[in-house]
């Protein structure tokens, strides 16, 4: 399983790099001509393997690199072998590094693939918030690695610089070394020079000359080997230039003296030698020398001294880089591991709401499931008030079809009244003038029969709203009972055609009577006595008196038949008009009138005006053997009822008639006193009653009655 | 010298006929009446048919008509009349006791001339029936197929 094609493919990569790395090392040596430092090009191949590759390919990256560097980079090259410290330590901090940084690698690979697949269901999840952060550890760990590397190249870079000062500074110890000695070479060359003059000199013999000589090529040789040494040495030189020539008069000297005792043997020689000449520039050498020597001394405790201060700082700042290095990878390793604990507790955290999730989707279900349930029964209850309903329906359908049947019943009994009643009313008719009191008995009969018939179909009408609006269902029931209704309405209707026809005809013989008698009285007015003329008369006024009633009859049988067509009325206007209308009487009598302000009613105009119109009409009338007559006018508003008022001081009546007012042809007071038909009160009566109101009247003998009728403020129509 | 043009009278009651040619008569138009007692009757004679085809030619300056009769009623009279393009000039006045209100509805739908209730007061009637007479058979010039008489 390890021995994948992957596999494979990650370390030959991590040999790969590092072959490269030490490939590009070396042509940069080339290029800077050595002064490279060492790890400059391992540092970055190992940490790139390591985040690339992974743990493995890294450390072998770094095992790999540890090797080559300790082959061929490290002094002495060839061989596996370090020559000094330093370089051990380093490439042992480097084995060190690469190790940590290839754990460090293999980490943050693994986070950042974890957290590749994390981050793209928070992405999903389109928190902003949680990428910033992400974004924002993310960067703090790279930017920790990279920092920390930026460390490490730096203190390689000082190691650098600091090992090639070094090398330095002991290419200076050396060379003043070399300095001092030839200098204390030179002295004692010049001694051994001396030493042999002076042998020489004593003695003659040649065997000093020799070892004279021999210290003279010394000399010269070590004059050119302190030139050579000192040729660059702007310190040293200046004191070496006095030296040379210093030397070279000594050894002229001395060749001098040599060549004296030779020459003139040797007082001559002494003489030159106990000018102490020679001593003096010996003397001088000396000065000079040591002059050089301690100078050179100085320069080399200087050196000393800012080589070990170098030292020091090199390692205080190896010492700093390090820990920084370190503290910034072990906090960007802390980071790291922080990181992955934070995506595991997140992972356990998405299995947990998952699972949550799980057990929300089933209770739901189950819910729904019990709502469900709880439907169903609803939908059965449901049903049983259906099925109830239905009952009641047919229950209320036997209900109205028993009433309807009762309505039929009536119906026909009454049609059968009105067809007997016809045929006497017929009979009736042909002895007209003997028994005109009969056939007004007749007629009244029928009219009392149709209110009854009209009172019926309003009751059967107030019934059937009441059914409307307490059962709605009962739509279909209800129009058969408005059918029934209407057919009644129908028979009513007949009974009026009826009645307006039995009127209609009456007339005829009436008008004939009236136009025959004037006719007969025109003609015979001369031949008739005053008792004839007086009979015809009496026949004329009673036509005339007849055709009143009829035409009374034909208005009280025509009221309500239009059905009435309610609006808003102007009830002041009303009665001004009325008053006006009723002539000049109203204005020739100075009747005391007072009217007060009446409120608006919601009525047919028509009707309401005939209702003031026999009212107003009366009170004049039973007022007229006042002497002052007075007439009010009031209304109040009442329990949703406008309640108008009309008090005369006339004649008045007696309460115990109170009950035959408004009865048709019903009258309190002979025609000889007051003229009238019996019809206009109820007339009045029929229509207040019309228009849901009531009707009444209080008075007393003598002293005047009072009328009173309402009318409803808010009578909206109801049904049909 | 005043133009008398001939006068229909339908009406199925002699008391009636009576009382209006008593009526007419104070004014001296009795003469020109011709009377139909019911709707068939006047027809016959408008169209000059059965008893009235050997009559003259020409139209009544005036029909008076009562609304309710026997066979056929004045309402049918009426539609009949102004249903002909020939008949439809002719004027007809409504003589009748009805106050019915689609009586004069109806009558006016069909184009009725004028429509008078008989007032059962006689002098009432007598004054009515005078001014039609006159109005209809002495002022108002009548179409030009109605016959003139000149009365010396």
């Amino acid at each position: 399983m390890i021995f994948t094609h992957r596999w494979i493919i990650r370390y030959a990569a991590a040999v790969g790099a590092v072959a490269t790395a030490f490939l590009v090392y070396e042509a940069l040596s080339q290029l800077v001509s050595g002064q490279l430092p060492t790890y400059i090009t391992f540092y970055p191949t190992v940490m790139s393997v390591g985040l690339l590759a992974g743990l493995g390919p890294g450390l072998a990256a770094t095992a790999i690199a540890g090797l080559i560097t300790a082959h061929w980079i490290l002094p002495p090259s060839g061989q596996f072998a370090i020559e000094n410290l330093k370089d051990a330590v380093g490439l042992a901090l480097f084995t060190g590094m690469g190790v940590f940084m290839s754990v460090v690698a293999e980490l943050y690979r693994r986070a950042r693939l974890r957290a590749a697949s994390q981050e793209e269901q928070i992405a999903r999840l389109d928190e902003q918030k949680v990428l910033r952060q992400h974004a924002l550890e993310r960067f703090l760990i790279g930017g920790g690695f990279i920092l920390a590397l930026a460390i490490l190249a730096v203190i390689a870079l000082k190691i650098h610089q600091n090992m090639a000062a070094e090398a330095q500074a002991d290419v200076r110890m050396s060379h003043t070394r070399s300095v001092i000695q030839e200098l204390d070479l030179l002295l004692s060359g010049l001694q051994e020079a001396e030493t042999g003059q002076r042998g020489h000199l004593i003695t003659g013999r040649e065997e000093y000359l020799q070892d004279y000589n021999k210290a003279v090529t010394q000399i010269g040789s070590m004059l050119d080997s302190l030139d050579h040494l000192t040729r660059d040495d702007r310190v040293l030189r200046p004191y070496l230039s006095y030296v040379e020539p210093l030397v070279r008069d000594k050894l002229a000297e001395l060749k001098q003296t040599i060549d004296l005792r030779r020459s003139r043997g040797f007082q001559a020689a002494l003489a030159v030698v106990s000018t102490d000449r020679g001593k003096a520039v010996m003397d001088e050498i000396r000065r000079r020398i040591d002059e050089s020597r301690t100078k050179e001394q100085s320069l080399l405790r200087e050196h000393i001294a800012a080589e070990e201060i170098r030292a020091g700082g090199t390692t205080k700042a190896l010492i700093a880089g390090g820990l920084l290095s370190a503290i910034i990878l072990s906090t960007v390793f802390l980071f790291l591991m922080r990181e992955n604990t934070r995506r595991r507790v997140a992972e356990a955290g998405m299995l947990r709401y998952q699972d949550n999730l799980q057990e929300l989707v089933a209770s739901r279900t189950a819910e729904l499931a019990r709502a469900n349930e709880q439907l169903e029964r609803e939908v059965h209850e449901h049903k049983q008030v259906r099925e109830t309903l239905r009952q009641l329906n047919a229950e209320l359908e036997k209900r109205v079809e028993a009433q309807t049947a009762e309505i039929r019943r009536t119906n026909e009994s009454l049609e059968q009244r009105i067809a007997e009643r016809t045929t006497e009313l017929q009979a009736a008719n042909k002895s007209l003038l003997d028994s005109r009191r009969a056939t007004l008995n007749l007629m009244e009969d029928a009219v009392i029969a149709r209110t009854r018939a009209e009172e019926a179909n309003v009751e059967l009408q107030r019934e059937v709203n009441e059914r409307k609006r307490a059962e709605r269902d009962l739509e279909e029931k209800r129009l058969a009972l408005e059918r029934k209704a209407a057919e009644l309405a129908a028979v009513n209707k007949e009974l009026e055609t009826f009645s307006y026809s039995v009127s209609h005809d009456l007339r005829a013989p009436i008008r004939h009577i009236a136009g025959f008698v004037e006719l007969l009285h025109k003609n015979a007015a001369v031949t008739l006595d005053e008792k004839n003329k007086h009979y015809l008369g009496v026949i004329a006024e009673s036509t005339k008196l007849m055709g009143k009633l009829i035409d009374d009859l034909l208005s009280f049988s025509r009221t309500g038949r239009m059905g009435i067509n309610r609006q808003k009325v102007d009830t002041n206007e009303l009665v001004r008009s009325t008053i006006y209308s009723l002539g000049s009487e109203t204005r020739e009598r100075g009747i005391d009138w007072a009217i007060a302000s009446l409120p608006e009613v919601f009525a047919d105009p028509v009707l309401l005006k005939l209702v003031w119109t026999n009212l107003v009409s009366n009170a004049l009338k039973f007022t007229r053997r006042c002497e002052k007559a007075r007439i009010e006018i009031t209304a109040e508003e009442k329990n949703g009822e406008s309640i108008f008022r009309v008090k005369d001081n006339g004649v008045g009546f007696d309460m115990k008639y109170q009950n035959k007012l408004f009865a048709i042809f019903q009258r309190l007071h002979r025609p000889e006193d007051f003229e009238g038909t019996g019809i206009g009160l109820a007339n009045v009566q029929r229509i207040v009653h019309l228009h849901g109101g009531k009707v009444w009247a209080e008075g007393v003998p003598g002293e005047g009655a009072t009328f009173y009728f309402t009318i409803p403020k808010q009578d909206i129509p109801n049904g049909g | 010298m005043v133009d008398l043009k001939r006068i229909l009278l339908v009406e199925d009651n002699p008391n009636d006929v009576e009382l209006a040619l008593a009526a007419l008569c104070d004014y001296n138009l009795a003469n020109e009446v011709v009377v139909a007692k019911d709707g068939v009757e006047a027809l016959d004679y408008l169209y000059r048919r059965n008893g009235f085809s050997e009559r003259h030619e020409g139209h009544p300056a005036v029909v008076l008509l009562d609304l309710k009769m026997p066979k056929v009623d004045g309402i049918e009279v009426l539609r009949t009349v102004k249903g002909d393009e020939k008949l439809k000039m002719i004027p007809v006045v409504m003589m009748t006791s009805s106050r019915e209100e689609r009586d004069l509805v109806e009558s006016y739908r069909l184009g009725v001339n004028a429509y008078v209730v008989k007032p059962i007061e006689f002098t009432e009637f007598m004054k009515a029936v005078r001014e039609l007479g006159v109005f209809w058979a002495a002022i108002n010039e009548p179409p030009p197929a109605c016959i003139a008489r000149k009365r010396s």
